[in-house]
């Protein structure tokens, strides 16, 4: 994640972008799609739960994002604009099945384990173990509260400030931290139910 | 583990040394250690995307974009065409209105769209009857009733209802504006003696409570649900 002096000179460049883009040289739009497509990619893979629903949903925030460009408000930072449609569109998209997600407890035996041997005395292969433990995270985060999962999503895998996630969410920062706190909660008591711990 | 290393938020743990060598040698014990310590220190969450697909999704949108454009006629008087809206391009919602209808006021293009679908909802009134929502009729079966649903949204370009009766999906109730006056209705038939939450949809990413609803209830997104009770 950048930081603030990094992330204001992007600010600046989104903004050029995003001129050009009105101005006619449509091809300016690219540089957005480069630069937001491994984070909005992030965000609906963890919310959604699937590489080929994610690829589909980034693509779809981007052309609600390019249809309403012209609204954008330059005094807003581009980013959390753009997160707020791709929000708003996983919201629409995980809305009724993130129900029947949090009824489905993923148990242990479910869970994905390392591909590493038969003995617990071999060494584990590093890549297998982070792709199982990736796996794990997934299954995880998919059984917290809707709500919860916004807030940590944001905060976490995009790495946002809680004034960011409160900005893009339209909710108070108290109320962000609430969520995120929450969220944290739930996860600690999943992997006490999946017996890790 | 969980209990002894769970630390405020954004903070990296230190996992003890003999949970790390064990799990340097253990092929079960691995992901899990991993994906816990992930998980409580909030690192290493992110996934990069496929790769490619900055590009294709760049092509996809510009091509869609390019198509839609080659529909429409350009270079407006007054206003250059390259700075039209995307969206906006192919039949604008004014141009399809017939005549005789309003355009949006001018007032609207100064005015929140929150706060013109309040004043549009209280503006929606018959006699002296605030209608957004009516039982207007038996279903098809004996224990369902048919509900019109109404919401005056001039500026929308598409609105469906989303609720409980269909799981929330914005493409089972699609909202029609069939004479272009900017109210946009719908029927949809739900059991009676049911309570059931919803809320609009409004070109496919602003979601509102039904301005008149006579009771509305946490979205639990910091938003508010209708209830339509039955």
């Amino acid at each position: 994640m950048a930081n603030e002096s990094e992330r204001l000179q992007e600010d600046i460049q989104d903004l050029q972008a995003v001129r050009r883009v009105l101005a006619g040289e449509k091809d300016a739009f690219r540089e957005l799609v480069r630069r937001y497509t491994d984070p909005l990619y992030s965000m609906c893979y963890r919310y959604l739960g699937s590489a080929e629903e994610a690829e589909e949903a980034v693509q779809d925030i981007f052309r609600k994002a390019y249809g309403a460009l012209d609204s954008f408000d330059p005094k807003r930072r581009f980013f959390t604009w753009l997160y707020t449609i791709g929000m708003n569109h996983v919201r629409s998209l995980g809305r009724s099945r993130a129900r029947e997600m949090r009824r489905q407890a993923v148990s242990y035996d479910e869970l994905p384990q390392a591909p590493a041997g038969d003995a617990d005395s071999e060494k584990p292969d590093l890549s297998a173990i982070r792709n199982a433990a990736g796996d794990a995270i997934h299954a995880a985060l998919q059984q917290l509260r809707e709500e919860h999962r916004r807030a940590f999503v944001l905060r976490h895998v995009q790495d946002l400030s809680v004034q960011q996630v409160a900005e893009i969410l339209g909710i108070p920062e108290n109320t962000v931290k609430t969520h995120v706190r929450r969220a944290r909660s739930e996860l600690r008591e999943i992997l006490r139910q999946w017996g890790w711990g | 583990l969980i209990d002894e290393h769970w630390v405020p938020e954004g903070q990296p743990i230190e996992l003890p040394e003999e949970i790390r060598s064990h799990a340097a040698e253990c092929a079960s014990c691995a992901p899990q250690v991993e994906a816990v310590h992930r998980m409580l220190s909030g690192t290493e969450l992110q996934v990069r995307a496929p790769e490619g697909l900055a590009e294709r999704i760049a092509d996809a949108v510009l091509e869609s974009d390019a198509e839609a454009e080659s529909g429409v006629p350009h270079g407006k008087e007054g206003r250059p065409e390259a700075r039209e809206s995307p969206r906006r391009r192919g039949p604008r919602r004014a141009e399809r209105r017939t005549s005789g209808t309003a355009r949006a006021p001018a007032w609207a293009k100064r005015v929140p769209q929150w706060a013109q679908l309040a004043a549009a909802a209280v503006v929606l009134v018959v006699g002296a009857v605030v209608v957004t929502s009516a039982v207007i009729g038996s279903g098809a079966q004996s224990d369902s009733v048919v509900v019109h649903l109404s919401l005056e949204a001039p500026e929308a370009e598409a609105v469906s209802v989303v609720g409980d009766w269909n799981d929330w999906d914005p493409k089972a109730h699609v909202m029609k504006d069939e004479n272009g006056d900017g109210v946009w209705e719908v029927r949809i038939e739900v059991s009676k003696d049911r309570e059931y939450e919803y809320q609009f949809l409004l070109n496919g990413d602003k979601w509102i409570p039904d301005p008149n609803a006579p009771l509305h209830v946490s979205d639990g997104f910091g938003g508010k649900n209708s209830v339509l009770n039955i």
